[in-house]
């Protein structure tokens, strides 16, 4: 067994070793992130239920408003992570929104958000990517998709939006889902309140609330289920590395002992040789 | 009889009191509202809401949002408030 073999191996175990620190290191980094997203989450959950329970009180159904009647052709709203190395995150939301559009009886384009839906969609029926516009999903972001979608369905360009996102089942799950933005899921409400000012008048800056609020919630569990997806993907990356680093350690060991063995038998055959001269002479 | 204010931000929530009268601002003019009124949905103007309880009064600046009472509580959803 030559030596340049057991130099191979031994390179490739530290080249392992090295890259499992960068993917441990990684998995710490998104361990805490998700941590810091998480709390944001709660908080705007609690303010997302209460809106979703405003919205059911008021008696939006019948209202003459493209933002609760939706006719016309079909926008999907992706959101996608600004950053790789997630797993398949990513390319599974994309797969359910190309799914979802060949679906749409009319299907106008895509509207996505994240730089790695955006490089998919670049050539594909792409109306408008958004790219590392935020760290954490602020107000002021979803407020301005918020505009622009609803400009579309004024101009009458638009009926329906629907928006893929990420849905965290749990912190091992997550999964591509899709739900309805517009026309905004309207109730008969309660018929017991008062409103002030009437309904006709508080509805049109109601729905806008709305959608802006209803995007970002869906923008901040997006991003949630990024980061626990991406500890699964470096967690999954470090123990693949150290079973690598495994299997090569056993593979130099048995080259070391076969080089040992091979040049005792070679020792002791030249000792074995010179032991017959010297017999014979 | 109390009335339980509770005002909600994206950020979480900012303002929690028992109180007996909360006064605020709609679009179409200021209001104030009692323990047990009838149950109420107004849209706010970007402007203070009032808090009056046992230790004194609260002022919260809320920039606008929508605010639903239904008799026991008044809940403010806002996009940003502050300054108690």
């Amino acid at each position: 067994m030559s030596r340049g073999k057991l130099r191979a191996i031994k390179k490739k175990v530290e080249a392992t070793k090295s890259l499992m620190k960068i993917t441990r290191a990684m998995e710490m980094v998104a361990r805490a992130k998700v941590r810091k997203f998480e709390r944001a989450f709660k908080g705007y959950k609690e303010y997302m239920d209460e809106i979703e329970r405003i919205k059911n009180k008021l008696p939006l159904k019948g209202l003459e408003n493209p933002l609760v009647e939706g006719v016309g052709p079909e926008v999907l709203v992706v959101i996608t992570s600004d950053l790789g190395l997630c797993g398949a995150f990513n390319s599974e939301i994309i797969k359910a929104a190309e799914e979802e559009a060949e679906r749409a009886a009319e299907f106008k384009g895509y509207i996505v958000i994240g730089s790695r839906g955006v490089a998919h969609f670049r050539r594909r029926k792409l109306i408008k990517g958004y790219e590392k516009l935020y760290d954490m999903p602020n107000m002021d972001v979803a407020s301005e998709i918020g505009d622009h979608l609803i400009s579309l369905v004024r101009d009458g360009e638009v009926g329906r939006v629907r928006v893929v996102y990420g849905r965290l089942v749990n912190a091992l799950i997550q999964k591509p889902e899709i739900v309805q933005l517009i026309p905004v899921e309207a109730s008969e409400g309660d018929s017991m309140l008062e409103f002030e000012p009437v309904v006709s008048s508080m509805a049109e800056d109601f729905l806008y609330f709305y959608i802006s609020s209803k995007l970002l919630y869906l923008m901040f569990e997006t991003k949630v289920s990024e980061y626990y997806a991406r500890q699964n993907a470096m967690k999954n990356a470090t123990d693949n590395a150290n079973e690598m680093i495994r299997t090569l350690t056993l593979e130099y060991n048995k080259a070391r002992q076969a080089s040992i063995t091979q040049e005792i038998i070679e020792i002791v055959n030249g000792a074995e040789a010179l032991k017959e001269i010297e017999e014979a002479g | 009889m109390k009335i339980k204010v509770k005002i909600l931000t994206p950020r979480g929530k900012v303002y929690e009191k028992e109180a007996n009268l909360v006064n605020f601002r709609t679009v179409e003019g200021a209001m104030g509202v009692l323990p047990r009124r009838a149950p109420i949905i107004t849209h706010l103007a970007i402007s203070e809401v009032e808090v009056v309880h046992d230790e004194g009064r609260d002022k919260v600046k809320v920039a606008g949002g929508f605010l639903y009472c239904d008799g026991e509580s008044v809940t403010v959803v806002t996009s940003d408030a502050g300054g108690s």
